[in-house]
């Protein structure tokens, strides 16, 4: 039984991350921007899922409220890679998410402040509804990248010239996405909050973006199906590791590091060799006739 | 508040002072490698709990334990990048960041790994403060402020006198130009890091001195120091020397200025009553100037245009 309910437990937060990796995966993977900064969707959505069902909403219409919100705050931080490339825009956006994380600190009033914020509603078959909304954000973003918009998304990620020279708006292009990004990763917050029941601002350290990151460059950026591959080794990892303590003669606190430190090397190691991940993205050729 | 004034302006060179001694081999890495090394900041933490490592655990006199903390943290710098950052020169600035990240990420752990994240403190005894125009100075604050000083001044000659500094001033100018006058611009790298590295290791063991020693204080100032770095604009040495005293001064003075004043036009409107920035957003006062930088001047105030 306890097997069971830890698998449970596993599939449920790997199709949670698998979703808020999907996310990062379009922004970077496909648009080529660089967000350090990807937690505050997860931050926007949770928080609008616990505050909108302590008032009483039902979940159906909280993870819609959640989506649009950080859909929202996507579009808001569009303005932001209005004129910043690269590196710049990816220090920004590192500190941007710091200072979300600061306001719901430090703001009691909203939504409870570091003490967090509780609520008490269960979706039934959870963990089916979450893999189910996996396979969907991951057609969805398949339908996207094979659209008229994804093909133009792709010439973007290699630099913004090209999609100039053939008179695309890149700006707006580098909009939708953010937005498109924003709506996944604010789903995957809520998912989030109705898994834990509990939020709180240590839920969204800069960490947490960090680990979707290795979930993106460990199975390849701008392949879907690497990134979903990516999230499913990383969280048996790490989810997995917690019973090492059983056979490790080491304290929980040093176990809780060296994992860290295999995640961080596991980043090193993979853009030292294989840069476009374990199953880089596949370039489609066109036949011209 | 005036009569805290000469606390706070003792308060802000310190954090200026910190500021400055950890951002110095950023900007320099940043300006001659082209990207933001995210794992700069963990090597002062690092240094720090070298100089804990044998200051504490060793029993070494204090400055022998930061002069070794320093090499070997310099030295650990040239490793990384011989053995990491080397091979990704010519392949843009995001693999290297991205990089860059994991490795801060492993070094951050690496250390709560091997010394605990409970917090530390060096072998020193504690003093009280001398009180020096009106603020209390204690002797390790007097000691970090002539320690950077002294460092800073070195760096200056180092570079404006020796054939090595002028040969560092030609790889950040323009690379190409300079392997073609024959500099080995490979080695000049190598002393980059060295001593940005060891300077950043020399930083954290002066900001372990002054309060105490903590895995995450690596993650705590780099966003600052990339703020101190930014305002001062990429690769210019002595900006990042300004940026830090801007920003510790703004950051110290910042939770103490009241901007109903301005918003009041000076006492020609009544329209809020007092208006200041709430002392638990302190920390979130660098990043917030880092936004606006980088918004409206990524070449930085003293303006020496690299830009994206």
């Amino acid at each position: 039984m306890e097997l069971f309910s830890f698998l449970h437990y596993w599939v449920t937060i790997t199709a949670i991350y698998s979703i808020f990796a999907l996310s990062l995966n379009f922004q970077y993977g496909h648009g080529g921007l660089v967000n350090f900064g990807q937690v505050f969707f997860f931050c926007f959505g949770a928080y609008t899922v616990a505050i909108s069902a302590n008032i009483g909403v039902n979940p159906t219409v909280s993870i819609v409220l959640a989506m649009g919100v950080s859909g929202f705050v996507g579009y808001l931080m569009s303005y932001t890679a209005r004129n910043m490339g690269g590196t710049y825009w990816g220090i920004a956006t590192l500190s941007v998410g710091e200072i979300v994380r600061l306001v719901f600190l430090n703001e009691d009033w909203l939504a409870g402040g570091a003490n967090g914020i509780s609520f008490d509603v269960k979706i039934p078959y959870f963990a089916t509804l979450t893999v189910i909304l996996t396979v969907i954000s991951f057609g969805f973003t398949k339908m996207v990248m094979h659209s008229p918009f994804g093909r133009v998304l792709k010439t973007i990620r290699e630099g913004d010239d090209l999609p100039l020279s053939l008179g695309k708006d890149v700006f707006n292009f580098k909009k939708k996405t953010m937005v498109i990004g924003g709506i996944l990763g604010g789903l995957a917050g809520a998912l989030f909050a109705y898994q834990k029941q509990f939020i709180n601002p240590e839920d969204f350290f800069p960490i947490e973006t960090f680990i979707v990151w290795a979930m993106v460059v460990v199975g390849g950026r701008g392949n879907d199906m690497g990134t979903l591959f990516g999230a499913i080794i990383v969280q048996i990892f790490y989810v997995g590791t917690r019973f090492a303590k059983d056979f490790l003669p080491l304290g929980g606190d040093t176990l809780a590091a060296l994992r860290m430190v295999v995640i961080g090397l596991l980043i090193v190691l993979i853009m030292m060799y294989r840069s476009k991940g374990l199953i880089p993205g596949k370039r489609r050729i066109y036949k011209v006739e | 508040m005036y009569l805290m004034m000469p606390q706070l302006v003792l308060n802000s060179l310190i954090t200026s002072a910190e500021l400055a001694i950890v951002g110095l081999g950023l900007t320099m890495c940043f300006d001659i490698l082209k990207f933001a090394n995210f794992a700069h900041t963990e090597l002062a933490v690092m240094g720090a709990y070298l100089g804990f490592l044998f200051n504490v655990q060793l029993n070494w006199s204090l400055p022998l334990s930061f002069l070794l903390a320093a090499v070997l943290t310099g030295l650990f710098g040239m490793l990384t990048d011989r053995v990491v950052f080397k091979r990704m020169r010519e392949i843009g600035d995001v693999i290297p960041m991205i990089t860059s990240l994991g490795l801060s990420i492993a070094m951050r752990n690496g250390v709560r790994a091997i010394w605990g994240s409970d917090i530390r403190v060096y072998n020193v005894e504690l003093s009280a403060g001398t009180r020096l125009l009106g603020a209390y100075i204690t002797p390790s604050q007097i000691w970090l402020l002539s320690i950077v000083f002294v460092a800073m001044i070195g760096f200056h000659l180092l570079l404006k006198r020796t054939k090595l500094g002028k040969a560092m001033r030609a790889t950040s100018d323009n690379r190409a130009l300079a392997e073609a006058s024959s500099i080995d611009t490979e080695k000049v790298v190598l002393f980059v890091w060295f001593i940005g590295a060891a300077f950043a290791g020399l930083g954290g063991c002066m900001i372990g001195w002054d309060t105490q020693l903590d895995p995450m204080m690596g993650f705590m100032i780099v966003i600052p120091v990339f703020c101190a770095v930014l305002l001062g604009g990429i690769g210019n040495v002595y900006g990042v020397m300004l940026g830090a005293l801007i920003l510790g001064f703004v950051q110290n003075f910042g939770i103490f200025f009241d901007f109903g004043g301005i918003i009041n036009l000076g006492g020609a409107l009544q329209i809020v009553d007092r208006l200041m920035i709430p002392v638990d957003y302190k920390p979130a006062i660098p990043f917030v100037i880092l936004v606006i930088i980088l918004l409206f001047r990524p070449s930085g105030i003293m303006g020496k245009q690299k830009g994206k």
